[in-house]
């Protein structure tokens, strides 16, 4: 009796599982945005050293996310993180126009990666907030996502000190995740 | 331009980091700082670059020494013409608290503003000097020599206090009491070579011009001008300059005309555009001084209204005229004008010294717009100008800064970006690999197309846009054969207008409308996410029924085992 009631609350309550990694050029704010996520507030951060995981609860789907630092010699390492990753979350400074084509190029090496095929690709253009930030069809246009054709990418824009944006884009996230697992 | 390699940056970190200055944090000396503010040149502790990074690009950008490799020419530039020295000079020289809980605030300033520029339009001079042929810049122009310069500083401070600053404020004192005019004399006289070229200046501004052999002089000077090392603070006076001098003030003895001239030459430095060195800007604290003693005689001489007729010249000289106002605007296209003007001032001592940086202020005023901001724009803005920015700011004159200030920066901003967006554009084109260092790297593969105008028009409004609303769902690989975008034009613009404003597109809100045989279509975007998550709800119920019904079974099999 007992045992069947908690398969119940189990199975009733069990949460899906989605190993998401967030990588982007150092200061792109990714880990303010795993914070923000975490925590519902914003902390100082520093500049990521190796990576931060953190797991997400949300729409009853649990998010691991993996927070990889951005400076060059860490951009590397990015895919050594990867495998079983389902939705790979890209984060670019909008305000930083003068490195938004490096950004393109981390971008493209790394979704070139055979581990990555399957990956839906969600591409947060962070620092809206920012004067002269760049609009979301301009980030798109910059980093040529609009000619990524075999691929299903998700561009959002997001403010990580407000929060805006963020959850819109793991809400895509999990409909393309269902919308997969369906297929 | 060529990357720098590995080892030349290594090189050059290597000594830029053994400067005792960079060795501690700019912000909050920690030991051994390993980021740099490429912005201002500075080496940072991890703690104080986090907190530069969270103000944003356009503020400060940071690169780590250690972790990020791909350093430019441009930016290894920037950092040797900075330093932690220089820059808390700057700061401190322009009222900005160095050392500062309030670095959002510190960062805002126009201090900062002012110094980002200065290290920008340097880093751009030495790399259009140096290219990327030299390692190390001359030990003159790189941080290194931040240490000498601030000691040429304090020379010139108790070089020329007794001689320069003294008077000054014993002259403003027995303006200030508003004494006979014998007594301010005799102050005055402490420093007979002042007193003289005083007198002089006085003879020549009665007039209300300068005379035709002054004007000589000062066309000879400024030819000699060019010939100083800008960089080497050498008080020594210039030979020709003396006997001019003396010209003007024939009662001169030859020490005094040795100081007089000398402290001329100070000033032209200060005055001068200079190349690299920072000697002006140091020159400047003086000036601020002073200014602020010239505010204060102004002030006080305004207020005792009988004033003696020996004063009069001077006070005069200090407020500088209204009549000479007009003339200065006309200042940036004469040079002459601007030659004999100044110097003019220089000839006087240090009254007119205090006169010239309360002119250049108003000029600031005057013409407040069009002319710096195209010197911000060219990055090549010549010290002068910068000169004219200090002025301004010791007078604390708080609104013209407000004023001025954010404008500037925009625009100065905005070119830029336009300039770095029409690159970005260049690179798209033609998608050259990028050369990489590290060959373990895959070099990515790019996708050939640019997004076409129509589509740009489109998305423009969008908050997020997705791949499905581009191309259609990528598991519907014959439909996006089918339905390209460029062969669907009139359509595509129709849709247009559906997209404005929306915060997200999605291809496959996209292409739904974009055929409208296609069975398969997927609902637009907001519709989309709802009706995923409707169908998400739908499944979670269906699988909570299925779970429940399975457990009535368990439970109804586990009565009648528990009896």
């Amino acid at each position: 009796m007992g045992n069947a009631t908690q398969k119940l609350f189990s199975s009733l309550l069990g949460k899906q599982e989605m190993r998401i990694m967030m990588v982007g050029l150092d200061a792109a704010g990714k880990t303010t945005i795993l914070y923000k996520l975490k925590l519902g507030e914003i902390i100082t951060t520093i500049p990521t050293i190796g990576f931060n995981v953190k797991t997400v609860e949300y729409k009853n789907i649990s998010f691991t996310v993996w927070d990889v630092g951005g400076q060059d010699k860490n951009r590397p390492l990015w895919r050594h993180y990867i495998q079983n990753i389902q939705g790979l979350i890209f984060v670019v400074d909008s305000n930083d126009r003068e490195r938004i084509a490096e950004a393109k190029e981390e971008l493209y090496r790394l979704i070139s990666e055979d581990e990555l095929r399957e990956a839906s690709v969600l591409v947060y253009a962070n620092k809206q907030d920012l004067p002269n930030a760049m609009t979301v069809a301009a980030v798109t246009d910059k980093i040529g996502l609009h000619s990524l054709r075999n691929r299903e990418w998700y561009i959002q824009a997001t403010c990580a000190t407000t929060g805006d944006g963020l959850y819109e884009g793991l809400d895509w996230l999990v409909c393309n995740q269902i919308k997969k697992a369906r297929n | 331009m060529k990357i720098p390699s590995t080892e030349d940056i290594k090189a050059i970190f290597k000594r830029l980091r053994s400067v005792k200055t960079n060795k501690t944090c700019f912000d909050c000396a920690a030991k051994n700082p390993t980021w740099a503010s490429i912005t201002y040149g500075v080496f940072l502790c991890i703690d104080c670059s986090g907190v530069h990074r969270s103000l944003g690009v356009h503020l400060t950008f940071i690169r780590s020494v250690e972790l990020d490799q791909k350093w430019t020419w441009d930016q290894l530039r920037s950092m040797q013409v900075g330093g932690n020295a220089a820059a808390r000079a700057f700061f401190r020289s322009h009222g900005c608290n160095v050392v500062s809980d309030d670095i959002q605030a510190k960062y805002n300033s126009r201090a900062a503003v002012l110094y980002r520029g200065k290290i920008e339009s340097l880093s751009a001079e030495a790399l259009k000097k140096y290219d990327a042929s030299v390692l190390h810049l001359p030990s003159n122009i790189e941080d290194t020599s931040a240490k000498k310069v601030s000691t040429a500083e304090e020379d010139f401070f108790s070089k020329y206090t007794g001689g320069a600053v003294t008077p000054t404020q014993s002259l403003s004192k027995a303006t200030k009491r508003s004494n006979s005019p014998s007594q301010g004399m005799k102050t005055v006289s402490s420093s007979p070579a002042l007193l003289l070229v005083d007198q002089s200046d006085e003879q020549a501004n009665g007039t209300g011009s300068l005379s035709s052999k002054e004007q000589v002089f000062f066309d000879k000077f400024t030819a000699q001008k060019p010939l100083e090392k800008t960089e080497k603070e050498t008080p020594a006076p210039k030979p020709q300059a003396a006997p001019k001098v003396i010209l003007a003030a024939p009662t001169l003895s030859s020490l005094s005309s040795t100081k007089s001239s000398s402290i001329i030459t100070k000033k032209k430095k200060a005055g001068a555009s200079k190349k690299g060195g920072f000697g002006a800007q140091k020159v400047k604290t003086n000036f601020d001084h002073l200014e602020a003693h010239a505010k204060k005689t102004e002030a006080e001489s305004k207020s005792f209204p009988s004033r003696t007729p020996a004063e009069e010249p001077i006070s005069s000289r200090l407020t500088l005229s209204a009549a000479l106002t007009n003339e200065k605007k006309t200042k940036h296209s004469g040079q002459k004008g601007v030659v004999s003007e100044r110097l003019g001032m220089a000839g006087g001592g240090n009254r007119t010294n205090v006169s010239h940086s309360a002119s250049i202020q108003t000029i600031e005023q005057v013409d407040p717009n069009g002319r710096k901001d195209r010197h911000f724009r060219n990055g090549r803005r010549k010290n002068r100008y910068l000169d004219d920015d200090f002025d301004s700011d010791s007078d604390g004159n708080d609104d013209f800064v407000v004023v001025k200030k954010s404008p500037s920066y925009l625009h100065d901003y905005e070119s830029s970006s336009v300039d770095r967006m029409s690159f970005g554009k260049k690179s798209q084109n033609d998608f050259a690999p990028p050369s990489y260092t590290q060959s373990t790297r895959k070099a990515p593969v790019f996708p050939e197309s640019e997004m076409s105008a129509d589509m740009k028009e489109k998305l423009r409004g969008a908050k997020a846009i997705s791949s499905e609303m581009l191309h259609g769902s990528t598991t519907d690989s014959d439909y996006y054969n089918t339905v390209s975008w460029s062969s669907d034009r009139p359509q595509a613009r129709a849709r247009l207008t559906k997209f404005e404003g929306q915060s997200s597109i999605s291809s496959s809100d996209f292409f739904d409308e974009n055929s409208g045989s296609n069975q398969r279509r997927l609902t637009s975007s907001p519709q989309s996410v709802l009706s995923a998550d409707m169908t998400q709800l739908k499944e979670g119920v269906r699988n909570m029924a299925g779970r429940l019904s399975s457990m009535a079974n368990d439970v109804y099999n586990a009565i009648p085992v528990s009896k």
